[in-house]
């Protein structure tokens, strides 16, 4: 293959668009020909230049809303509401004996417990007693006191 | 592309145009502005492919040289108007920003210097070396000879290569 009929050709080699035989000669006439080669460089060079520098539509980037489906946006909302109702409904308890916590998620709300309801109650009404007997006990010390400072002074005539 | 959205899309689904439409649309911006260099004139012509193609898809026999039947749309657009409209220097908007690009000093060189080849060589150069077709399908798009195609191209690289080592590149 002569010189000019590679250098018809080097713009179909260089993007490798010939048949395999021609590309194979086209090949082996770069090896042994320095002008061709040279020519087959430039056109490389400047082919790589322009890839590497692409020159794109200066679009400004939109942001597309995207597009949820009825079916999946009911979906979402039922699973919103669960999930706040197993928040709520949870139950965090501290297990003194075995030294543990339990939690427990109920969607539905948890069953009174009666029983247990009551003992609390009870607690109570027993904190309370013991809370009202102090307050009265203290009352008394006082109305005591004063009963004792009061005789006192009338005893004395008025004096202090 | 699925052949069988290009298909679907002929026998009159429009989400399936509104598929393709979307996966096109911005390929025929990017080759419009590249061929043409001017961001508005880009967008219209874009515009007006998108809306021949839909409203012609029923002539394309072959599904599957939709891109090829696309481009072709494109093309004639942008000779058209680009014989009809003088072609103005660039306008600053059309210019890529160079403070936010790397490389900027070298992509404005290249779009300068593509500004300066004719409409049909920056054609070739640009489906060929930015759209990567093949010079089989630069010849159906343009209704040319092969050989012509790839002579053009030939000038074309060479011109640029003459150009930019003409403003100082040393790289080409």
């Amino acid at each position: 293959m002569d010189c000019e009929t590679v250098k018809e050709k080097l713009i179909a080699y260089i993007f490798g668009e010939l048949p395999e035989p021609v590309q194979r000669e086209v090949r082996e006439h770069l090896k042994t020909c320095k002008s061709c080669n040279a020519e087959c460089k430039s056109l490389v060079s400047i082919v790589n230049m322009l890839r590497d520098n692409w020159i794109s539509a200066p679009i400004k980037k939109v942001r597309h809303r995207t597009r949820i489906s009825v079916v999946r946006s009911i979906g979402y909302a039922i699973a919103g509401v669960l999930l706040i109702l197993a928040i709520f409904n949870s139950r965090f308890h501290y297990d003194g004996v075995t030294r543990s916590w339990e939690v427990s998620f109920s969607v539905l709300p948890h069953r009174a417990n009666e029983q247990y309801i009551q003992e609390v109650l009870d607690a109570r009404d027993e904190r309370l007693l013991t809370v009202f007997a102090e307050i009265i006990g203290q009352l008394e010390a006082r109305w005591a006191d004063n009963f004792y400072t009061m005789s006192l002074y009338l005893e004395k005539g008025g004096e202090r | 592309m699925r052949e069988e959205w290009v298909l679907r899309a002929q026998q009159g689904d429009k989400k399936a145009f509104d598929r393709i439409a979307r996966e096109w649309y911005p390929k025929i911006l990017n080759y419009v502005y590249r061929a043409t260099l001017n961001m508005e004139l880009a967008t219209e012509i874009t515009q007006i492919t998108m809306v021949q193609s839909y409203f012609k898809l029923q002539q394309l026999r072959e599904p599957r040289y939709f891109a090829t039947w696309i481009y072709k749309i494109a093309t004639n657009l942008i000779f058209d108007h680009l014989r009809d409209k003088q072609r103005e220097p660039l306008a600053l908007d059309d210019i890529v920003e160079p403070s936010f690009t790397p490389n900027w000093e070298t992509k404005l060189a290249i779009q300068q210097a593509l500004s300066q080849l004719s409409d049909k060589e920056r054609t070739v150069v640009v489906m060929k070396i930015y759209e990567n077709m093949k010079f089989r399908e630069i010849a159906e798009v343009l209704d040319e000879p092969e050989s012509t195609i790839k002579t053009r191209l030939y000038n074309g690289l060479k011109k640029l290569k003459q150009i930019l080592e003409d403003w100082g590149m040393k790289e080409v």
